[in-house]
């Protein structure tokens, strides 16, 4: 918070420029995992019963697979990176500075994923049946090394564990989430496998093969849907408390309109998730004759927003912090800003040109401080904003809920004395438009 | 004036730095070569592509033709593999010089990420020029110019972020103009356009020192002879423009920070002397075996010398950014550093098996598809 | 006719005994199972009518569980209670007013679609016709509905609503008061608007529904021209059943999930209750399908000659409503060509218009 500038994105804030890019991403990585693994057990079963043209629509898949995957899968992902280098460099540094010999790992595993992924496809017709089911199983392996290894990074940002004390590094990689994430992540590579491949087997001209392939393709949307709720239940209990508690409390309360995003997600994913399964059990599992090309996409892509909106509730379960109990998403250590009665940003931050607080200067200030502290989380009129959460305050309840942060249990303290938050509670009130105090405004 | 550089992460480098810098030029090494191979030969096969089409005579048009379609079929691969070998270099600067690449990488937030979308727009037009090529005919240069440009562009945003990186005295202005909006080209840097022309420059160069290569391998006389000649050309070219541009990059760069190269002593002078002399030797072999004048091995000589004065000046272009980092105060030894042993090596296992494992593919690959069964 | 039970006929074999033995229904199946559906580039389009349906099947289900819990003597107050106080009523509540909005577009959707295939052509007219009527009904549930929860906004937007309908001559003034129940909104409006909404329109609706869906049943689907005219062995069929019919499912679902989508993310605000006292906000419009009309208004002068501009308007607005509704008798069996040219044009500019003005009703 007091060491990097801070981009400013518009509307949507820097979070919806890694969500997006995240979302892709994800949908793509999972399918290209659970693709290997389709790949390899495909092509091992056409091979013993000699099924021709079964190997030869393997062939077609797998060059889509690996246009899609090796290309935008992979620079999808780096964009991620860079995305996030921009939004959230403090939080990059440290991810680095914990795990750069882990991603150094992931990287050996990507350089021989891709290798082999081009050999496989490239080495089709040319090369033996066994050895060219050898390629295939090897790069599933290798491709689920590549979500073991990333797995420690990601659920480490949710659950550290005890690195938080020991700071030991295989603490910190092998945390509580693990292992109910990397099956959770398992089961959904599968479905997505089963989902791409319903809509590329929709495409195949010869009717009997185009009826046999959906029939199969939709068996691997299958066990998830009954795996999923279960690791998915495990995955939650291994969570910080106060994340548990505001889930639960979510659930609870859904009924009587607690319309917290976190909630109607949830409820948004188990009707798309149902809506998939019945439309796959329906269609290319019990009536692939008159399954189309069309649905298949209309089910992809609600595989997408689902995706989408599973990533959201992980990203939204972790605030107010980007590595849980260690740092705030807008860059201050925890132990840092525990003490922040006796902090001072204009001191300390090295972005802000102005020294101290005039009158002249108190809105400028009061931008600059909700750039440094807010703007990580927060638009002043857009996505998440000021307008929306702050509407028909004074600035005087402004300046006294700034103080009272952390009570919400969703946001990190305020750090910074006492005329600096009112230089905030000034810059809010004027975005907001709110009267200076209900009292003055009444004497008035 | 206090210049507005990030402290160090309070998480210590988890590596020796003499370590990360060693698998820093390593990689960046591979990326290096790759990279210039992708893109000199973007705009040699761009070139090729044209003269397909207009060239003088029948045979040059066929021959270039080919040359085209060759270079389509590989150039996929380079790409994959140039990014690939990008990411790794990425990650150890990032642990090394985060403080000073993270915020370049702010204050020109939206034109970095621009290259994850100008890579992608490339890289699948390159496959739409390389799979499309019996079938697009005419208007398969829209594709390969398209790549072209893109990946041109990319360098362009690369050398604007990573010379607004050793700059730190730049930032605070450029932050408070555009108020941390994210729209910034370094273009008042006095280094960009010499440094740009000069990796450009070097791209073609190694471009061309491919298709020399490939030449030397042709089995087919007329062909391969074709292939050194043009090939060995384009590097020469670029080479002798090379002088010029060097000069002009190396007086761009503030006296005190281009001390290091020639006039103080130390492991950069030993570097750049070194360079020099066998990027003149090689280019000379080079030139030899382009023209018929020597043999292969002559040519292979040529091609080691230049790989490896391109490795030492890898290793200058780090220790000039160095020098500029120092300059403002920073110092890799004050660096905290808690190495992590048991993660590195478990990190050159997955190395070592990693690479053993390609090998094996590569053999096998290369055994079952040679043999008459 | 005596309609006995053939034991051997295969359609009702899956029909367990005991009801096979007493209800003759071979011949019900029989006829499905001959439904088919064209199958051409434009055969999208035969889905718009059962996303309609769809829709209007969810209205009944939300709508009675809403009519469990609304109150019309305190109408804002159980609206309120809905909202936050029974299980998912802010769901069921949100859904309702979603799918209100989409039942409206989708209709509109499907009968331009129709429009432009040309499906009120003979022998189809009865059909557009109903289905000009329904659309009608549609709008008059939006219009009824909208004004049940008693806030602000439902309030003065009904009040508007309701005076446009003033300028008729001579009915004008007596339609308005039979509207309110008097010359002000009030609670006697709510009850009667609410009668309307849960009874009247409702068995209305499904007259008409019946009636309009009993002639497609026997009519068949309208292929359109380019199809029609193709050679026999060219044209392609798919069977309704189960084809078509589970295509329809998976439509549905898609459709539930959009509209799950927009009530869960986007959910239905409930604002302050309507002070009568109040003056209208400043500026106040109706719901979007009554938008483009509403600014049209706006474009006429006050007066125009011995008539209001208000009132050239809404005749206007008639006029062309009611070419639009008669259009099967204008671009009719034999009609010239420049008639069915005239139609598509006519068409073409009420769709252009409509959207056109919509939007610019919106951000004024």
């Amino acid at each position: 918070m007091l060491e990097f500038p801070v981009w400013n994105v518009r509307a949507a804030g820097g979070g919806w420029v890694i969500g997006v890019i995240a979302i892709f991403h994800v949908f793509v990585a999972q399918f290209a995992i659970g693709s290997g693994l389709y790949l390899a057990i495909t092509e091992t079963l056409a091979v013993r019963r000699n099924d021709q043209p079964v190997l030869a629509f393997l062939r077609s898949y797998s060059n889509f697979i690996m246009l899609l995957t090796t290309v935008f899968g992979a620079l999808s992902g780096v964009g991620i990176w860079f995305a996030i280098g921009n939004v959230n460099p403090t939080g990059v540094s440290a991810l680095i500075h914990n795990f750069m010999f882990f991603w150094a790992i992931e990287w050996v595993v990507f350089l021989v994923e891709i290798a082999i992924a081009f050999f496989y496809y490239y080495s089709w017709g040319k090369v033996s049946q066994r050895f060219h089911l050898q390629l295939a199983w090897l790069y599933y392996g290798i491709a689920f090394l590549s979500l073991v290894v990333i797995n420690g990074i990601l659920t480490f940002m949710l659950t550290p564990g005890d690195w938080i004390h020991t700071r030991n590094i295989w603490d910190a990689f092998f945390n509580p989430s693990y292992v109910p994430s990397v099956i959770v992540r398992t089961a959904i590579t599968c479905s997505l496998a089963g989902l791409f491949s319903i809509v590329v087997c929709a495409r195949i001209k010869e009717e009997g093969l185009r009826v046999r392939m959906l029939h199969y393709s939709a068996k691997w949307l299958m066990p998830s849907f009954f795996l999923l709720p279960v690791f998915l239940y495990w995955y939650f209990t291994t969570l910080p408390p106060a994340v548990a508690t505001l889930v639960q409390n979510g659930i609870d309360n859904i009924g009587a309109g607690n319309l917290s995003v976190l909630t109607r997600l949830l409820l948004l994913i188990m009707l798309l998730s149902v809506t998939i399964y019945v439309v796959s059990l329906l269609g290319p599992f019990f009536n692939p004759r008159s399954f189309s090309f069309g649905f298949g996409l209309a089910i992809l892509a609600l595989g997408l927003v689902v995706t989408g909106a599973t990533e959201s509730v992980r990203e939204m379960l972790r605030k107010p912090y980007v590595i849980y109990d260690y740092l705030y998403v807008n860059g201050a250590l925890k132990t840092v800003a525990a003490d922040s009665s006796r902090y001072g940003i204009l001191r300390q931050n090295k972005w802000i040109p102005e020294r101290s607080i005039t009158d002249e200067n108190r809105l400028v200030v009061g931008e600059q401080i909700f750039r440094v502290q807010c703007l990580s989380c927060h638009t002043p009129s857009g996505y998440r904003s000021m307008t929306d959460l702050a509407q028909g305050w004074d600035r005087e309840f402004i300046y006294n809920r700034i103080a009272s942060l952390q009570a919400t249990n969703l946001m990190p303290p305020f750090m910074g004395e006492d005329d600096e938050r009112r230089a905030l509670a000034e810059y809010i009130g004027d975005v907001v438009g709110a009267p200076p105090s209900s009292l003055t405004a009444a004497n008035q | 004036m206090d210049l507005p550089i990030p402290s160090p992460d309070p998480i210590p480098v988890p590596g020796e730095i003499g370590l990360i810098l060693f698998l820093l030029y390593l990689t960046f090494f591979v990326h290096v070569v790759l990279m210039n191979t992708l893109l000199g030969g973007l705009v040699l096969t761009l070139v090729s592509e044209v003269i397909s089409r207009r060239g003088s005579s029948p045979e040059s048009r066929h021959r270039h033709e080919h040359l085209a379609e060759k270079l389509a079929h590989i150039l996929p691969f380079v790409v994959s593999l140039t990014v690939t070998f990008g990411i790794a270099p990425l990650l150890f600067v990032q642990g090394i010089y985060g403080q000073f690449f993270y915020t370049s990488s702010v204050l020109m937030a939206w034109v970095w990420l621009g290259v994850l979308l100008l890579i992608l727009i490339g890289y699948y037009s390159l496959y739409l020029y390389t799979r499309g090529f019996a079938r697009f005919a005419r208007r398969r240069y829209w594709f390969i110019g398209l790549s072209t440009v893109m990946f041109l562009t990319v360098a362009f945003i690369y050398v604007n972020n990573l010379t607004l990186m050793q700059t730190p005295q730049k930032w605070l202005a450029i932050y408070t103009h555009t108020k941390g909006s994210g729209w910034h080209w370094n273009l008042d840097e006095a280094t960009l356009w010499p440094r740009y022309l000069h990796f450009a420059l070097a791209a073609v160069a190694v471009a061309g020192m491919v298709v020399l290569g490939l030449g030397l391998r042709e089995k087919e006389e007329e062909r391969g002879r074709f292939m050194r000649r043009w090939g060995g050309n384009w590097f020469l070219a670029a080479t002798i423009l090379q002088i010029g541009v060097g000069l002009w990059f190396y007086y761009a760069v503030p006296a005190h920070l281009r001390a290091i190269f020639l006039e103080q002593e130390g492991p950069a002078r030993t570097l750049f002397i070194s360079a020099h002399v066998l990027f003149t030797l090689g280019s000379l072999c080079i030139g030899l075996a382009a023209y018929g004048r020597a043999g292969a091995r002559t040519g292979w000589a040529g091609i080691a010398m230049i790989l490896v004065g391109i490795a030492e000046k890898i290793i200058n272009r780090d220790q000039l950014r160095q020098a500029y980092l120092r300059d403002v105060g920073w110092s890799f030894e004050a660096l905290p550093t808690a190495p992590q042993h048991d993660v590195i090596a478990l990190f050159f296992i997955f190395l070592v098996a990693g690479l053993g494992l390609l090998l094996w593919v590569m053999f096998k690959y290369r055994r079952e598809t040679s043999s008459p069964s | 006719m005596s309609h006995t039970h053939d034991p051997n006929d295969p359609n009702t074999a899956f029909l367990p005994e005991a009801v096979r033995r007493r209800y003759d229904l071979g011949w019900i199946i029989e006829f499905f199972k001959h439904k088919q559906v064209p199958v051409h580039r434009h055969s999208v389009w035969y889905y718009t009518g059962g996303i309609a349906l769809f829709l209007f099947i969810v209205q009944i289900v939300t709508g009675v569980l809403l009519m469990v819990h609304y109150n019309p003597g305190q109408a804002h107050a159980s609206v309120q209670a809905i909202m936050s106080q029974v299980d998912f009523g802010w769901l069921i509540r949100s859904t309702h007013s979603w799918a209100a909005n989409l039942m409206v577009l989708v209709a509109f959707i499907h009968m331009f679609s129709c429009f432009f295939m040309k499906s009120y052509k003979y022998p189809r007219e009865m059909t557009w016709i109903t289905g000009f009527v329904l659309l009608a009904l549609c709008m008059a549930f939006g219009f009824s509905g909208y004004l049940l929860p008693w806030d602000q906004l439902a309030f003065f937007a009904t009040q508007i609503g309701v005076k446009s309908s003033e300028v008729m001559p001579v009915f004008g003034g007596f339609m308005a008061d039979m509207m309110r129940g008097g010359k002000e909104l009030g609670v006697q409006t709510i009850e009667r608007f609410y009668a309307l909404h849960v009874w009247v329109l409702p068995l209305m609706f499904f007259g008409v529904l019946g009636l309009h869906v009993f002639f497609i049943q026997i009519q068949g689907l309208h292929e359109p021209d380019f199809f029609e005219k193709q050679p026999p062995e060219k044209k392609r069929y798919m069977r309704f059943f189960p084809d078509f019919a589970i295509k329809d499912v998976y439509v549905w679902l898609l459709v539930m999930n959009f509209l799950g989508l927009l009530a869960v993310m986007f959910p239905w605000e409930l604002g302050e209750e309507a002070d009568p006292l109040a003056p209208a906000p400043a500026d106040i419009k109706p719901e979007w399908y009554f938008l483009a009309m509403f600014q049209l208004l706006k474009l006429f002068p006050a007066e125009v000659g011995p008539i209001t501009g208000e009132l050239l308007g809404m005749s206007l607005f008639g006029l062309v409503g009611l070419l639009w509704a008669l259009v099967p008798f204008i671009d009719s069996e034999h009609a010239p060509a420049w008639r069915s040219r005239g139609a598509f044009y006519f068409g073409i500019a009420l769709l252009a218009g409509m959207i056109v003005f919509t939007i610019w009703g919106y951000y004024s």
